[in-house]
């Protein structure tokens, strides 16, 4: 049985870790060529290699999302190695703007009172809104404006988060930048609908990735941190990315402009 | 290759016509057992006909959904046919009170002015709330204590609308109705998550089905899929692909959510 990709060509930012990396290993299981985008070179280089072992066809671009030139380089190589461009993923994203270096003394989980505004410098805004916000718009935008050059529809899926709806004291810089990235869906899904590429986000809750890891370090105290969540448990990757697959493939032909929860249940819209 | 639902079983309300035959054949074909609940007698046959034909399991029973006899009664059925429930797809509406009758002088859309607030009369609010809201409650309860007494998880899955989001002159109490669902989905998720049974609603936008016959006899239909960011109406297909993916565990992470299956209408 063909896979539900078969023939696509897809990006993948972030694609070396955590969600964006269950999403490149599913995307290629379901048939389509992925190029792994990441400033993670590690993680990326074995994802790449872990689908090209399994007979796939992958390619991994050195890609920081908050640059332009980065952005362009991706799609160009893409569409350079694999003749087209039918999707992009943008799961590349930060915690926090020392997030990639690891830095535990600016981590928001470990040290709340270097997350709070009071204290937090304004570059360290920056750099979350650069990477989770403007690397979003740069890394649609130029998916976009290559569909459109190709003369065929496409899919985009955003990564925006719980946290777009559920203000978070010492994530505001996260928090607003995935709110912006819900609005930026819809936007774009309004423009490009006509094209046939069709827009649409997660917002994933608490997912075991690398990024959860922080979380669940800082939390020293007993019980359940996830008490509060419907389904009681937090979720592996997997569980976003079939999201994510659904919202690529054909099979939600009629949706675009939304923005679907993965998160057992927390309120959110 | 297995089917997606194999081994598990469904009721389907309003499945003997539209969104609901075509989830209750995509089910089956996913390989779940499907009981279809309709007040359609006539569709309601056919459609299980056409899935035992198909060497599938189906059972039709006619069903009220706003008759809380009627969705006892379809919960004991199916469960003493099939041996268990696993899904709820809640697709049995109206878009006005005379609806199932197919009265035209009354229909919203052929003739606005008996529609207006100024001159619909109670009952016909009551109608379209009993049906599109109550009868949402009563079959995803029903569902839900039948799943706790067999002592699994689940799935529900309720049709809420574009109106929910978009207030419409002539469909008032489908609006309203309907804006429930989602308020409706959200309450069941958290009451019933610690149960393992998720709760999710699909909000159509203009969809290719009986419901919207008279509405696209008029052309509104028409115009508004043109106007939207994908340019056309959608088949009912395209939104059973979104009640598979809620009832599978392909979401085994969602719930209280209401999915927008709509061409991009400016909705959350």
């Amino acid at each position: 049985m063909a896979g539900e990709l078969e023939g696509r060509v897809s990006i993948i930012t972030g694609g070396g870790s955590g969600m964006g990396r269950s999403a490149a290993l599913m995307f290629a299981r379901e048939g389509a060529a992925v190029a792994i985008a990441d400033v993670n070179d590690e993680g990326g280089e074995q994802v790449a290699a872990q689908i090209e072992d399994s007979g796939g066809d992958s390619l991994f671009v050195h890609t920081d999302v908050s640059s332009e030139q980065d952005v362009l380089n991706v799609v160009a190589e893409t569409a350079g190695k694999f003749g087209r461009l039918d999707s992009m993923v943008t799961a590349a994203g930060i915690s926090y703007a020392n997030y990639v270096e690891g830095d535990d003394d600016t981590d928001p989980f470990l040290h709340p009172e270097a997350g709070s505004n009071l204290n937090k410098p304004t570059e360290a805004w920056q750099k979350v809104i650069d990477v989770n916000l403007t690397g979003v718009m740069l890394c649609a935008r130029e998916a976009a404006r290559q569909m459109v050059n190709e003369g065929h529809g496409g899919t985009i899926v955003n990564f925006a988060s719980i946290n777009a709806y559920n203000p978070s004291p010492i994530l505001t810089d996260y928090s607003v930048s995935k709110a912006g990235v819900v609005m930026l869906t819809r936007c774009f899904a309004v423009e490009f609908g006509p094209h046939g590429i069709r827009v649409n986000a997660v917002a994933p809750g608490p997912i075991e990735t690398p990024m959860l890891e922080r979380v669940h370090r800082a939390q020293v105290s007993g019980g359940d941190p996830w008490g509060n969540v419907p389904l009681q448990r937090t979720a592996q990757p997997e569980e976003v990315a079939e999201a994510v697959l659904f919202l690529a493939s054909e099979r939600s032909s009629y949706v675009t402009g939304k923005t679907l929860g993965v998160d057992g249940g927390i309120s959110t819209v």
